[in-house]
């Protein structure tokens, strides 16, 4: 059973919630860069949220099924066709053998699409995500390119009427909208570890003005272009220790470096704040050129609001898979 | 110790200021206890020169209970013992191709290439951390002589097993990788598997011993047959 790829698109790879557990011996997580709209087109496609999806990258891509299923896409906006015909994003598709699904990126930088059952590559330590550093994970270790085909695990698209029922029950329920759709892009952050390095008037400089996403930006991280940032004593340097995805450092220049989902483990640069991970995916999407604004925000806010959200995918993972009712 | 709040699922314990055989041994001791103490929502810990981020679930835990916890365990942690860090010998094959830099350095010491190969393994390295790449060890200890800048233009690929001088710094890279650091050997030794265990861990050290060519070609035919 599997997937072809006709089409392969930009920095296209496999990804799931990333490797956890082995960061002390140098392993980056990696997975989804945006995980809401991985989550989301997880959900809408029956999945259990650990399923492994493809992400594409900039403009779009093009695949083949080879056997009926169930499919979905996600990301900020993306358009896309199933046999020629236009599809929705964030909504359960159903896909016969041979139909061929295209989707073009219309807004922001990242699109996913999940299989019912997910995609079925080998796991490495405990996960499918693609580490492009070390060339281990996902497909071989590498980007997808056209003519790749994708495993993925027996497929029953018989209670495919029920799953539409049931997600169009869920968007009832849930406001199912990318935290990066309002106007404003503005990114909530808790202060980092190294706060206490760093007067107010730095960190008041920080959320003052917006910053341009610069062109060296990746999977890594975004590099940041705008208000400098400085410590106190111009003391830059930190000693090693651990970084998380969010993390925001400041570099040698003064300009922020935030951290993204496959930044390495340790780094060496004072960190001034930590992004909120409701906020991330905000900036998974940020493109090149963007513009981002943050905002301090509270710990117990944000704590309470994650656990708000996380209780609500939850539910609509049961949901989906018949295991609630509404 | 201070705890410092990392993101909403993370508290990072901060052990000491300073590059320390002290300071580090605290970090590697909380995190055995942690460890041990097998607290459910822990997901992970990652040590650093002398702090130790823990992660938890943040649906069961909380960044104020996590800190009475780490409060705790680190008061037992400093009174226990913890386990021997074990010695690991890593055999390099010095200079020639293998370690195309190794005349540099030794020009910028003022020393023989054959004093360099002597300083560098006359010392044990204490492994600080792993970070950067799997595997990679952030050493200290590299004796002052030997210090030398990193390259002004970094490779765009330094092969598996290069052993190497960055400033201050010592190491070994477990696997190819682009990087800046001055190349002085070679290890036939195959760092990098996942789900292998290394031939070395965070807290243990490093003593690298010099193998001839002949050695080296029969070390990198048994790493291939297992």
């Amino acid at each position: 059973m599997s997937v072809k790829v006709l089409n392969a698109g930009f920095v296209t790879t496999i990804q799931d919630r990333g490797r956890q557990g082995f960061a002390a011996e140098g392993w980056r997580a990696c997975g989804a860069c945006d995980a809401w709209a991985a989550r989301t087109a997880n959900l809408m496609a029956g999945n259990d949220p650990r399923a492994a999806v493809v992400e594409t990258t900039a403009w779009g891509l093009t695949l083949c099924f080879q056997e009926a299923c169930v499919t979905a896409f996600s990301g900020l906006s993306v358009q896309g066709t199933l046999r020629g015909q236009d599809v929705p994003m964030n909504q359960p598709l159903l896909a016969e053998a041979g139909d061929v699904l295209e989707l073009r990126i219309l807004q922001g930088l990242r699109t996913y699409v999940a299989v019912r059952g997910g995609i079925l590559v080998p796991e490495v330590l405990g996960s499918r995500s693609t580490d492009l550093a070390c060339g281990i994970g996902g497909l071989e270790g590498r980007r997808l390119k056209a003519g790749d085909v994708l495993p993925i695990g027996p497929q029953s698209t018989d209670d495919f009427p029920k799953l539409q029922r049931r997600a169009a029950l869920l968007r009832r329920i849930l406001k199912m909208e990318h935290p990066a759709a309002g106007e404003d892009a503005c990114v909530r952050v808790l202060p980092g570890p190294d706060i206490g390095l760093f007067p107010e008037e730095a960190r008041r400089a920080f959320v003052s003005a917006p910053y341009r996403v610069g062109a060296d930006s990746n999977r890594m991280g975004l590099r940041l272009e705008g208000q400098g940032v400085i410590p106190a004593d111009g003391k830059m340097d930190v000693l090693s220790g651990a970084v998380v995805s969010g993390s925001v450092q400041i570099a040698a220049s003064g300009q922020p470096i935030v951290m993204l989902c496959d930044h390495q483990t340790t780094g060496g640069y004072a960190q001034l704040a930590v992004v909120s991970p409701l906020d991330l995916p905000i900036l998974a999407q940020m493109k090149p050129g963007g513009q981002v604004r943050f905002q301090w925000a509270d710990p117990s806010d944000q704590l309470r609001a994650y656990r708000k959200r996380e209780r609500a995918w939850r539910f609509g993972t049961r949901l989906m898979n018949g295991k609630e009712t509404a | 110790m201070e705890i410092r709040p990392m993101g909403i699922d993370g508290a990072l314990c901060v052990l000491g200021s300073e590059v320390s055989d002290a300071v580090n041994e605290k970090v590697y001791a909380l995190k055995d206890a942690v460890e041990a103490a097998d607290i459910a929502a822990v997901t992970e810990c990652v040590p650093g020169y002398a702090t130790l981020l823990v992660r938890f679930d943040p649906m069961r835990m909380d960044y104020r209970r996590m800190t009475v916890l780490l409060n705790r365990l680190n008061g037992s942690a400093a009174a226990g013992s913890r386990r021997e860090g074990r010695l690991a010998e890593i055999p390099v094959l010095y200079g020639g191709a293998y370690g195309p830099d190794l005349k540099e350095v030794a020009q910028h010491a003022g020393l023989t290439q054959e004093e360099v190969i002597r300083i560098h393994c006359s010392a044990e390295y204490r492994i600080y951390m792993l970070g950067f790449l799997p595997g990679f060890p952030y050493l200290g200890g590299l004796d002052e002589r030997l210090h030398t800048p990193r390259r002004a233009t970094p490779r765009p690929l330094i092969p598996a097993g290069s052993v190497g001088i960055g400033g201050k710094q010592t190491g070994v890279y477990p696997m190819a990788s682009p990087g800046g650091w001055q190349l002085i050997g070679r290890t036939p030794l195959r760092l990098f598997t996942p789900g292998r265990p290394l031939p070395y861990r965070p807290g243990d050290r490093i003593r690298f011993v010099p193998i001839d060519e002949a050695t080296f070609r029969r070390m990198e035919a048994e790493q291939h047959e297992r």
